[in-house]
C-alpha cells in the first residue's frame, strides 16, 4: 500500500471536485490514484495534480441539465427578480457611501459627481437621481415583500422615463432636460428594463426568495461591492485622465470578485443561467460609458464598451453552443454530443 | 467524438471494467499513445454517463478500496458502432486518395 502521506495529498486534490461528484466518486478515484502510483511515492506527480484540477474544472463548468430547460429559466428569472434590485440598490448605496466618506476624510471634492453635486444642480437632476436610487429601493422592498406586480410597475416607471429620455437626448435634437450624467450611471437603463422583464416573465420574487440560499445572498453582497468599486473606477479613469495604482488595484479587485462569482456559479445549470442574467446587468455596468459619449472620451468608452460586449457575447455563445450540443446529444443524431 | 471517449467506449465494448482497468486498457488499445490520468478519465466517465452511453455495472471492495465497474449501455454500443463505421469510412477514403496519388 502506498504511504498515507500520498493518500492525504490526493484527498486534498479531490476536494477540487464538486461536492456531489466527490460523494459518488471520491473513494473510487482515490483507489485508482493509489493503484497507479509507483511504490514509495509520497507526493502526487505534478502532471497528475494538474490533471485532477483540470478534470474538476471540466466537471464544474459542465451543465448537469440542459440550459434550455424552460422551468429552469423561470426559476433563474425568479431569483433575478429579487436579487437584481437588491444588488443594484446596495451597490449604489455602497458607491454613495464611499464617496461621502472619502469627502469627509480628505476634504476633497470627489470624482463621482453624479451623487455629490445634488445641491448645485437642477430640480430635474435631483429628481432623476432620486427616481433612480429610490426607485430601485422601492423595487427591492416590493420584491422582498413578494409583491410581483407592484415591483414590476415600480421598475417599469424608471425604465420608461430613462429610456425615453436617453433616446430623445441621444438620438434627436430634443432634450428633456435630464443631465447626461444621470444617464451615465451604470444600471440606469439596463437594471429597470431587465428587472421589469424578470418580474413579468417569472413566477416572481416570492419563489426567488425561496430559491435563494445563504451562499447566493453572499454572492449578491460580493457582486454589489465589486459593482460599486468598478463604477467608481470608471469615473476615476475619466476624472484622473488615465490609469494609476488606485485604478489598477480596484480593477484587479473587481476582476477577482467577478471570477469568484463565476467559479461558484458555473458549477450548475441553475448557476449558469443566473450568471448569464447577471452578465446582462454587468453589461450595463461595463457599457455604461459606452452607451453615451461621456465628455467626449471615446478611448475609454470604446474600451469599456468593447469589454462589455466581449463578456456578454462570449457567455451567450457558450450557452448557445452547449445547448445545441446537449440537444443534439439528447436526440441521438449522428456525430452528436461532445463525447 | 473525442479520441479519449472513443477509447473508453472501446475498452468497455468487451465487458465491464473498473477505472484503473479502463486506464490500462486504453493505453494498450492505443499502443501506449494515449495515457489517461484519473482527472481526465473521471471527467470523461461523468460526461459519458450523463449522455447515457455507459452506466455502473457493479461495485466491489478490493484491499479496502472501492472498485466501481462500468459497462456500455445499448445507446453507448450503437454510438461506438456508428463512430467506428465513420472512422472506417474516413480511413478508407484517405487510403483511396493516397493510392490515387501514387503514395
Amino acid at each position: 500500500m502506498a504511504p498515507v502521506g500520498l493518500e492525504a495529498r490526493y484527498r486534498r486534490l479531490l476536494r477540487w471536485f464538486p461536492a456531489d461528484h466527490q460523494a459518488v466518486h471520491r473513494d473510487e478515484m482515490l483507489g485508482v490514484l493509489m493503484e497507479s502510483a509507483e511504490p514509495g511515492r509520497s507526493r502526487p506527480r505534478l502532471a497528475d495534480s494538474v490533471d485532477l484540477m483540470l478534470g474538476a474544472a471540466r466537471i464544474r463548468v459542465r451543465p448537469r441539465q440542459a440550459l434550455s430547460d424552460r422551468s429552469g429559466w423561470r426559476d433563474a428569472l425568479a431569483v433575478y427578480s429579487i436579487a437584481a434590485p437588491v444588488l443594484v440598490l446596495t451597490s449604489t448605496l455602497i458607491g454613495w457611501l464611499v464617496v461621502v466618506v472619502w469627502a469627509r476624510l480628505t476634504g476633497q471634492a470627489t470624482f463621482y459627481a453624479s451623487y455629490t453635486d445634488l445641491a448645485a444642480t437642477s430640480l430635474l437632476h435631483r429628481a432623476s437621481i432620486g427616481l433612480l436610487i429610490e426607485g430601485q429601493g422601492l423595487v427591492a422592498v416590493l420584491a422582498l415583500l413578494g409583491l410581483r406586480r407592484w415591483a414590476a410597475a415600480a421598475a417599469a416607471i424608471p425604465a420608461l422615463y430613462f429610456g425615453i429620455a436617453a433616446i430623445l437626448q441621444l438620438y434627436t435634437p430634443l432634450s428633456v432636460g435630464i443631465p447626461i450624467s444621470v444617464l451615465y450611471i451604470p444600471f440606469t437603463l439596463v437594471a429597470p428594463i431587465s428587472e421589469t422583464v424578470a418580474l413579468l416573465a417569472s413566477p416572481g420574487p416570492r419563489l426567488g426568495r425561496q430559491l435563494m440560499r445563504r451562499r447566493d445572498w453572499a454572492l449578491v453582497a460580493v457582486g454589489s461591492a465589486a459593482a460599486a468599486l468598478l463604477t467608481l473606477n470608471f469615473d476615476a479613469v475619466l476624472q484622473r485622465g488615465g490609469w494609476d495604482v488606485y485604478v489598477v488595484g480596484v480593477t484587479l479587485a473587481g476582476i477577482v470578485a467577478g471570477l469568484l462569482l463565476l467559479v461558484l456559479w458555473l458549477s450548475s445549470a441553475h448557476g449558469k443561467r443566473l450568471a448569464l442574467l447577471f452578465a446582462v446587468l454587468g453589461y450595463g455596468l461595463l457599457l455604461s460609458d459606452g452607451f453615451i459619449d461621456r465628455s467626449g472620451s471615446w478611448g475609454a468608452d470604446t474600451v469599456n464598451g468593447a469589454a462589455g460586449q466581449v463578456v456578454v457575447l462570449c457567455l451567450v455563445a457558450a450557452v448557445c453552443y452547449r445547448t445545441w450540443r446537449r440537444s443534439r446529444s439528447a436526440t441521438g443524431g449522428p456525430g452528436q454530443g461532445q463525447t | 467524438m473525442q479520441e479519449p471517449s472513443f477509447l473508453i467506449l472501446t475498452a468497455l465494448a468487451a465487458g465491464p471494467q473498473h477505472g484503473y482497468g479502463i486506464m490500462t486498457d486504453v493505453a494498450q488499445i492505443s499502443y501506449g499513445r494515449v495515457k489517461l490520468r484519473a482527472g481526465t478519465l473521471y471527467a470523461a466517465l461523468d460526461r459519458l454517463s450523463a449522455d447515457q452511453l455507459l452506466e455502473i455495472d457493479h461495485e466491489e471492495i478490493v484491499d479496502t478500496r472501492l472498485r466501481r465497474y462500468y459497462r456500455l449501455t445499448p445507446a453507448g454500443r450503437s454510438r461506438l458502432a456508428a463512430e467506428t463505421a465513420r472512422l472506417r469510412a474516413n480511413a478508407a477514403a484517405a487510403a483511396k486518395r493516397l493510392r490515387l496519388a501514387g503514395n
